[in-house]
């Protein structure tokens, strides 16, 4: 006898109902409007990644921990596969774009959890995925944005990064912070730099047999040949033989911290400003 | 009669591009044809050392690229090619298998197995470390589960098996070995809660001849070892090629982590046979003997690497012994015909053991378990080593071996078994800023070490060592490189430009040595340029 509700259909018909929802929610992510609707209207659970409150956080993490952590770190740091705590995801640059990678894999290089989680929890994954990269989730940011713009002239900090394409290249290029790094993460790296050494800046002294040792960050290196970009920007090529020693100093930062000198309210403005930076990748 | 010896003559010039016959009798005298590499470490034994001598350490250093292959699938680039009569067969992501003219890295034929859409990769990409061949055919293992049969010739597919279901997580990246009426297969999956096994097939038809698995059952010996019914989601996985003894008719397989990986407490016990090296009778599976290096482990510790054969003198004795350095920073040598423990010595940086007792147990040190908060343990996940294969050289007694020196935060999470979703209970944080990796020569009955060559990063590259006094290998920064093998002193090296990830291979082509090695998307193989000649234009 035929069972019109066997486990076969239900689970098709739970498949295609989610396929359903996650399109609809994939359509919201990117903006494109439901057919038929002259207004898109977004599912009830769907919103943007960062409105992810602590409860959606707590199992995305959850999840997190049983599907991701075996390739990309506990913290997201990566392993097998590549770290999450970078300021852009390749393969995941905005919200629609880091839904479907959590949806449906990358063929040959992850595995397609989508149907197993259902659209509510690939969800709550891919918000937690996106705050491990902002440090925290979105807090409220108490300083002045237009004091913090005007400090961030005044302390001279375009000495060492690059903003709207002005400034020296030295450190990280700032021109979207905001997007890139939750307030908490900004507000760390100016008082405790050390603290949050961005992927790409490992310092490194290199101390060559015949001359002048140099500190710098570290721009290239293999087994023979190692580049170092010293703090006046001079860039230095070693034959890694030719030098006495090559010390790596791990979670070490050329930039100075803020916190010292300056009062609160003056780290306070400064993150407000950093934090309202949105502009081009 | 004029044409027809033209024709003979053509085939004559063309003689080596025919795929000849490659019966077992050849693969196990293989040692004595280097100018081939018939199996996966060149040898059953596992050593990956050429007794080749026309690359030497005078001349090494007029190594250049003869010719490169671009691969093409999406996936990590790990294969060991396979060189005989003419061809090389590598293997490309996610299960593919190209013919090449070793001469000019022309394309003769490309087998490309479509995957199932919903493909379950549970904890590594989409790879393939290489072939076995057997008289005229190529056997691969596929990602979704199965083994196949291509005609070395043509690369027509003349049979395929199911090894085993990749809806729950089974599939196949190593290359199989074929020995004498047999294909022994290894499968993954040892982060999805499977239970492993070792199978082996029949070379012409595909039937399954035996199946050997790693994990134990209700009433069998061992399963007492794995607390309440903890056993049926074991693991075990015997993802990496393992040796052959053709005297004493075994093969030595490595068997991975315990499920679920991290968190210990739902499988209290020892875990046989897991993180173990298996002796098993080639011709019915049985086991003769096992030796657990890593008992009840809980930081993902596989034993699959390469269990080296070599016969040694130990303690003023000849004896035939299996030496392997583990992923859990100990380096072992046993007597292959029994098993048993002769001597075990850290390689690398380890906390989590006060060292090896005299039956061959790990001493584990307290608070060295993974934790909620996280437990700083060296090595990391990854482990001293892994899957890139080490060398031994006769010549020099030494053991090459890839070294990963970095340590990582251990953490232990809930889990509960799910068919084809993930099996872990935890996870890791590296500590990659510190970390470093190297070529370790060790003393290969003391694992003493010898000299070291440094790396910037852990190393993911295999090991070659040639009698012509020269250890090859490569790095993550994308350099293929040679070494003394006496001293680690570097005497040549090429920029490839991609991540090095495969086991160098070197062999003969038209009398000439050539060095094979992929590295990012890429095949290259070396060779010292032949001196000019008159030929105008780009024909060598």
């Amino acid at each position: 006898m035929l069972q019109p509700s066997s486990a076969v259909e239900r689970r098709a018909a739970r498949i295609a109902s989610t396929r359903r929802a996650l399109a609809a929610a994939l359509a919201w992510a990117l903006g494109i409007g439901v057919i038929g609707n002259a207004r898109a209207q977004s599912p009830p659970d769907i919103r943007p990644l960062h409105e992810a409150d602590a409860a959606d956080l707590a199992a995305g993490k959850r999840l997190y921990a049983a599907q991701c952590a075996l390739c990309h770190g506990m913290d997201g740091s990566g392993g097998y596969g590549p770290s999450l705590l970078l300021p852009v995801l390749a393969r995941a640059a905005d919200d629609g774009g880091l839904l479907k990678v959590v949806d449906q894999g990358i063929p040959n290089l992850m595995p397609a959890y989508g149907n197993a989680n259902g659209p509510r929890r690939t969800w709550q994954l891919a918000a937690y995925v996106r705050s491990l990269g902002a440090g925290s989730a979105a807090t409220v940011v108490p300083g002045d944005a237009g004091r913090g713009k005007v400090l961030y002239q005044e302390r001279g900090c375009a000495a060492c990064h690059v903003l709207d394409g002005t400034g020296r290249a030295f450190g990280p290029d700032l021109s979207s912070i905001g997007a890139q790094r939750g307030p908490g993460y900004i507000k760390q790296a100016l008082l405790e730099p050390s603290a949050r050494v961005p992927e790409g800046h490992v310092v490194v002294t290199a101390k060559p047999k015949d001359a002048g040792s140099v500190r710098g960050v570290r721009i290239s290196e293999d087994v023979f040949w190692v580049y170092v970009r010293d703090p006046a920007g001079r860039v230095h090529r070693y034959w890694k033989s030719d030098l006495e020693a090559l010390e790596r100093e791990a979670g070490a930062s050329l930039m100075p911290s803020y916190g010292p000198q300056r009062s609160a309210t003056e780290v306070d403005d400064l993150v407000a400003y950093l934090s309202g930076l949105r502009g081009q990748r | 009669m004029k044409n027809m010896m033209a024709v003979a003559a053509g085939v004559v010039a063309l003689g080596t591009v025919l795929a000849g016959q490659v019966p077992y009798s050849r693969i196990v005298t293989a040692a004595k044809e280097p100018g081939a590499w018939l199996t996966y470490n060149g040898t059953y034994d596992g050593q990956r050392h050429s007794t080749l001598t026309e690359l030497t350490t005078a001349n090494v250093s007029q190594l250049q690229p003869a010719w490169v292959y671009q691969v093409t699938g999406d996936g990590s680039v790990e294969t060991s090619p396979i060189v005989v009569d003419g061809r090389m067969y590598v293997t490309e992501p996610p299960t593919t298998v190209t013919a090449l003219d070793p001469r000019n890295g022309r394309t003769l034929w490309s087998y490309k197995r479509p995957m199932p859409s919903d493909l379950r990769l549970i904890g590594f990409p989409a790879t393939n470390r290489g072939v076995a061949i057997l008289d005229d055919l190529v056997y691969v293992g596929s990602l979704d589960g199965s083994l196949i049969a291509l005609d070395a010739e043509t690369g027509a597919k003349r049979w395929e098996t199911k090894v085993a279901d990749n809806g729950t997580g089974h599939s196949i990246t190593m290359a199989p070995l074929a020995i004498d009426g047999r294909i022994v297969v290894g499968i993954s999956g040892g982060e999805a809660g499977i239970r492993g096994f070792v199978d082996a097939y029949h070379p012409k038809t595909g039937a399954r001849l035996w199946r050997t698995y790693t994990v134990p059952v209700a009433g069998e010996p061992g399963v007492e070892t794995w607390a309440g019914d903890s056993w049926k989601n074991g693991a075990g996985a015997t993802w990496l090629t393992g040796s052959y003894d053709p005297e004493l008719k075994l093969l030595y397989w490595g068997t991975g982590n315990p499920g679920p990986d991290w968190n210990g407490d739902i499988r209290k016990g020892d875990n046989l046979y897991t993180s173990s090296v298996l002796a098993l009778d080639a011709d019915t599976g049985k086991m003769k003997w096992y030796f657990q290096y890593t008992p009840h482990d809980v930081h993902d510790w596989d034993a699959n690497q390469i269990q080296i054969l070599a016969d040694l003198q130990i303690g003023g004795r000849a004896r035939k012994t299996l030496v392997t350095a583990n992923r859990n920073g100990f380096y072992y040598v046993l007597d292959r015909t029994t098993g048993e423990f002769l001597h075990a010595a850290a390689y690398a940086k380890q906390t989590w053991a006060k060292g090896i007792d005299a039956k061959g147990r790990p001493e584990v040190l307290p608070n060295t378990e993974p934790s909620a908060e996280g437990t700083l343990v060296y090595p990391s996940l990854q482990g001293s080593t892994n899957w890139p294969s080490p060398s031994y050289s006769p010549q020099t007694g030494l053991f090459y071996v890839p070294v990963r020196e970095m340590g990582s935060y251990y953490f232990k999470t809930d889990v509960e078994y799910e068919a084809g979703m993930p099996f872990t209970g935890g996870g890791e944080r590296r500590l990659a800023d510190e970390a470093w990796g190297a070529v370790r020569a060790l003393d290969a009955k003391t694992g003493a070490t010898v000299w070291d060559f440094k790396l910037p990063s852990p190393s993911w590259s295999g090991v070659l060592s040639t009698a012509g006094g020269l250890v090859f290998s490569g790095s993550n920064e994308g350099n293929v490189y040679a070494l003394d093998a006496k001293t680690g002193a570097a005497l040549w090296q090429f920029q490839t430009g991609g991540l090095v990830r495969s086991n160098p291979v070197t062999y003969l082509v038209e009398g000439r040595q050539h060095v094979s090695v992929s590295a990012g998307r890429a095949v290259f193989a070396f060779a010292v340029p032949q001196p000019a000649t008159t030929t105008a234009g780009p024909r060598p």
